[in-house]
């Protein structure tokens, strides 16, 4: 497997890896941040990561390229919460078509029902609760900037988010 | 473990995955992702379960010299034998530890910076670097000055994120005075005009309230610095 041979120093598996996942991640990096110079940035932080913590990986944890995401989405976040808050930005509206696209069997390749049974789950949330998930898996806001932006209590929005989620997982679950 | 128990691994799992956990509580999600099977397997889940929302971004190839540029950030934090475009980069910082060691003695605080006292010839260099750091630990920042151009440079070489509630603020210190800011050191880096003379000139990167210290004055800890050394 390519991580495990990046785990052991393995460049070349290391750049086969990146040939392989590069636009993806940058993809989720660039939806966080909206500035070219800070993703650009963001995502070599994000291999760099990769690299240093391809040993942690096994397969309990899944797909690489889900595991891989995450650390990509974290690097993009740390870089943005450096940042002013974004909520008064053109940023804190959610692409309108997002949840047609998530809604698509062809979004998702191979895994034909994930998205679209996501989709059917997150459109059973309540409005704001979906919108707060939303923002912060794709855009991602912290506790701090949904709470402005939904005119809610911090403490508030970390009980909504994991309620969702919990609704989410319930949901997600029934259906297995 | 009872059903709360088990409710509780999953939202924190899932938070994980969302983002929103801060940095504090991210690094403790991590530190238990390799000692606790039950949150590790909540967290493949929760993985498998939003991958999907992923998919939706359409891809993007990044620009080329992405790769070689992780690569040389490697190489940095390992410190192994140069590629070339950073060869200049390690002979400063060669020289850097080695003039460190040499004057490290000598280091002298002034207004609370570690302003280190280096002979610098007066020679008419093109480029200076700094390599900025905390007390005998890995470079975080890299600076470089180009000369004819007038500019500094900064950018990260480590991992090191300001702490949330907290910005980086560069300052700029001539020897005997105050500290000018030159703004704040973003993780896409910082690039300033420089209207001092780098020879002798000592860099420091404070913590800061988010966007700067309101004074003009460095109102939070020196975490990193460094003394520009002209390269060969």
């Amino acid at each position: 497997m390519l991580l495990a041979r990046v785990a052991a120093g393995d460049r070349g598996a290391f750049g086969v890896l990146y040939g392989r996942t590069s636009a993806k991640l940058f993809a989720s990096v660039c939806r966080i941040l909206g500035n070219q110079a800070a993703a650009e940035d963001a995502v070599q932080e994000a291999y760099l990561r990769i690299w240093n913590r391809a040993g942690d990986f096994d397969a309990g944890l899944g797909s690489p390229i889900a595991w891989m995401t995450t650390i990509a989405r974290h690097a993009a976040i740390d870089a943005a919460r450096r940042g002013p808050e974004r909520v008064s930005a053109a940023s804190a509206e959610l692409d309108p078509e997002l949840m047609d696209r998530l809604a698509d069997p062809a979004t998702t390749g191979d895994r034909l029902s994930a998205g679209p049974r996501l989709a059917s789950c997150l459109e059973r949330l309540e409005a704001d609760r979906r919108g707060m998930v939303l923002l912060a898996y794709c855009q991602g806001w912290s506790r701090e900037e949904l709470a402005r932006r939904f005119d809610r209590p911090v403490a508030t929005v970390k009980t909504i988010l994991r309620r969702s989620l919990m609704a989410l997982k319930e949901c997600l679950g029934d259906r297995d | 473990m009872t059903e709360t128990d088990r409710d509780d691994i999953d939202a924190l799992a899932g938070e994980y995955v969302l983002g929103t956990l801060d940095a504090d509580e991210r690094r403790a999600a991590e530190a238990r992702l390799s000692s606790d099977a039950g949150f590790r397997a909540a967290v493949a889940g929760w993985l498998s379960h939003l991958q999907p929302l992923a998919d939706t971004a359409t891809p993007i190839e990044p620009p080329d010299g992405t790769l070689e540029r992780v690569l040389a950030r490697i190489d940095l934090a390992q410190g192994v034998p140069a590629a070339t475009n950073v060869v200049e980069l390690r002979r400063s910082i060669r020289r850097w530890r080695m003039t460190t060691a040499i004057v490290g003695a000598a280091a002298a605080a002034l207004a609370g910076f570690i302003v280190v006292d280096l002979a610098v010839p007066p020679a008419e260099q093109s480029e200076f670097v700094a390599v900025l750091t905390s007390e005998g630990a890995a470079p975080k920042f890299v600076a470089t000055v180009d000369v004819a151009k007038g500019t500094l440079s900064i950018r990260q070489v480590g991992q090191e994120t300001a702490p949330p509630d907290k910005s980086y603020e560069l300052w700029a210190i001539e020897p005997g005075q105050a500290p000018k800011s030159m703004g704040l050191v973003e993780q896409a880096g910082l690039s300033r005009i420089l209207e001092q003379s780098p020879a002798d000139l000592t860099l420091a990167i404070s913590l800061e309230p988010p966007g700067g210290s309101p004074t003009g004055a460095p109102t939070g800890p020196v975490v990193f610095s460094g003394t520009l050394v002209p390269t060969e």
